[in-house]
């Protein structure tokens, strides 16, 4: 407008001089601006009438995966001498390569197709409308139009395969699992002695105590196993993500929580997962099986570190969400109060484990590869940063919270296998 | 700021330059310095809008076009020098918003063959208003009083309607 306004000003201005002045030669200066301004009149796009289509080579797919998307825009009207589109991706996701805008002209049933390929994150994403802009070759008569191409991508996160993970909490479900209970029953391991009940296999007769007490027989009881309960807790406050390019790093954690819930669904165990920070109650409820996975998988999908009032701090957790006596895996970079919240849930009776993505270590090597000016203050910050951080494993520790400190430059079956060779030996412990 | 220029950045600084030269020299060839370092003035402030203020670029056309009537009104600089440059100025203007629209698209193949378009299109709107101003230079027509108003009317009138006309599209 700004253009159409300055070119219509000088013309009209020295075509009024000039007859004003009667100087034939103003009018003879305007000719040139006169002739630029009819032409993109002449030339101006009628009105458009375009066509556009998006295709996603796939609409689900794993973090890793590449997605080839095609925008196609046929022009169904008259000929176009110019025409601009702008793509804008949904927030978050990035073209790893391939084009997003383009600017051609099109004739009268023609198409141009925009190919890029997206490596996004996980996450779940709608495409929006496509800007357009049509104008003749001068720029001077332009519309814009909004073409409306939805579609919709879903990018669920990876799954990584995990060592067993023995944990041991006081509640045992009624299907047979693979957690050992107080309780005698069928099972592997020896649990004691008592005697024969009609219906005992003959297997199960404890022939030596049945030699020492001729008297009657004896049958050998084996420690029952159950599936229990586990709770994912993912921690998505933004508080405890206060730092920069977050991205990867609370990328990290939901591999680790969607590797954690196949692990323990693999193992027969009813497993739930909260996200717990961004909503009010996003609780996926507990399950079995592949299907509960892939809820599980599905709300992981959704997971976006955000911020709410009602929980910006650990102990509005509702614990009566989760079964007395039950596993909780909270996975959290930590805060120093949430501190008292597991530990008071260890108390209750939850068997609490702690997997914290060490948020210092991650920090202190990105701020390490820039180069800095005041490095020496990233240093001695990172030393401090550390040295909380460690207090503050140690205090969990000591209260009975195994923790699993996750150095994300490790890989997460490597370092829970390590965890669980070393500190995390006694996860499985009985409470 | 990038110095890898295309073809259109290149065809919008000989443009400029070609404005700026002819307005600039035809001051100084009288004299008139002030004008002349004012005339390259404006055309610094055009560069410096291709690359950082482009609220200059406007700025810079229409200062170009003042210059330019004032050289021929007050000082009665050759009408045919200052059509040159009121053309290579308009050029200038037109090729600055383009070239940084096509920057924008990178190395997009369809770039090229839109530059090539446009080119034929300013080259042949500005040779035909060149030809028709040369031409108009060279014949004298006398009006009376009555028929100027009545011109003056019409074209009016014609711009405010084709004016009209754009701004509905």
């Amino acid at each position: 407008l700004l253009r159409w306004l300055i070119l219509s000003g000088l013309t009209y201005g020295l075509i009024l001089l000039g007859l004003g002045l009667l100087r034939g030669e103003l009018l003879v200066l305007a000719f040139p601006l006169l002739l630029y301004w009819l032409a993109a009149l002449l030339f101006r796009p009628s009105e458009p009438r375009l066509r556009i289509t998006r295709q996603l080579s796939a609409s689900r797919v794993r973090v890793g995966a590449d997605v080839t998307m095609q925008l196609s825009i046929t022009n169904e009207g008259g000929w176009l001498d110019q025409v601009e589109i702008e793509d804008e991706l949904p927030p978050h996701l990035h073209r790893s390569e391939g084009q997003h805008s383009a600017i051609t002209a099109l004739a009268p049933g023609a198409s141009v197709t925009l190919t890029s390929t997206l490596r996004p994150l996980h996450g779940l994403y709608r495409f929006g409308p496509v800007n357009v802009r049509v104008s003749e070759h001068l720029g001077l008569a332009a519309q814009s139009v909004t073409l409306s191409a939805s579609a919709e991508l879903e990018v669920l996160p990876q799954v990584v395969r995990l060592p067993r993970i023995p944990i041991r909490p006081r509640y045992a479900g009624v299907y047979a699992g693979l957690i050992p209970t107080r309780q005698g029953g069928e099972g592997l391991a020896f649990f004691g002695v008592r005697e024969y009940h009609p219906g005992d296999s003959l297997r199960h007769i404890n022939w030596h105590a049945s030699a020492r007490h001729p008297e009657a027989l004896f049958s050998s009881e084996f420690q029952r196993e159950r599936a229990t309960e586990v709770g994912l807790i993912l921690d998505v406050r933004r508080r405890t993500h206060a730092f920069a390019q977050v991205e990867g790093f609370f990328e990290q954690a939901v591999v680790a929580v969607a590797s954690l819930a196949q692990s323990f669904l693999t193992d027969g165990n009813r497993v739930g997962l909260m996200l717990y920070g961004r909503r009010l109650v996003d609780w996926t409820l507990p399950g079995y099986g592949k299907g509960q996975h892939e809820r599980i998988l599905q709300s992981l999908t959704r997971a976006q570190i955000g911020e709410t009032h009602a929980f910006d701090r650990l102990e509005y957790l509702p614990a009566h969400f989760f079964i007395p006596g039950s596993q909780i895996v909270f996975v959290s970079p930590m805060l120093r109060e949430d501190l008292e919240t597991l530990v008071r849930l260890r108390a209750r009776g939850y068997a609490v484990w702690v997997i914290s993505p060490n948020a210092v270590d991650y920090e202190a090597q990105r701020l390490g590869e820039q180069p800095q000016e005041d490095g020496e203050a990233v240093r001695v910050a990172a030393r401090i940063a550390r040295l909380e951080r460690g207090l503050l494993m140690r205090q969990l520790q000591q209260s009975g919270v195994p923790v699993f400190d996750w150095d994300m430059a490790i890989p997460l079956d490597y370092g829970l296998r390590t965890f669980l060779r070393g500190a995390g030996r006694w996860l499985g412990a009985p409470l | 700021v990038s110095l890898h220029l295309n073809s259109a950045e290149r065809a919008y600084l000989f443009a400029l330059f070609l404005a700026v030269m002819v307005l600039a020299g035809l001051h100084a060839l009288v004299g008139l310095w002030a004008p002349a370092l004012l005339t390259l003035l404006l055309g610094t402030a055009g560069l410096a809008a291709h690359w950082r203020w482009r609220w200059l670029s406007s700025l810079a056309f229409v200062g170009l076009a003042g210059v330019a009537v004032n050289g021929l009104l007050r000082y009665g600089l050759p009408p045919l020098g200052v059509l040159m440059a009121v053309t290579a100025a308009l050029a200038a203007w037109d090729l600055d918003e383009f070239s940084l629209q096509l920057r924008r698209y990178g190395d997009d193949p369809r770039v090229e063959a839109l530059w090539h378009h446009h080119l034929r299109r300013v080259l042949l709107i500005l040779g035909v208003a060149v030809a028709m101003g040369v031409f108009n230079l060279t014949i004298r027509l006398s009006l009376g009083f009555g028929l100027t108003v009545l011109l003056g009317a019409l074209s009016f009138l014609g711009l405010a309607q084709a004016a009209r006309l754009l701004r509905q599209r």
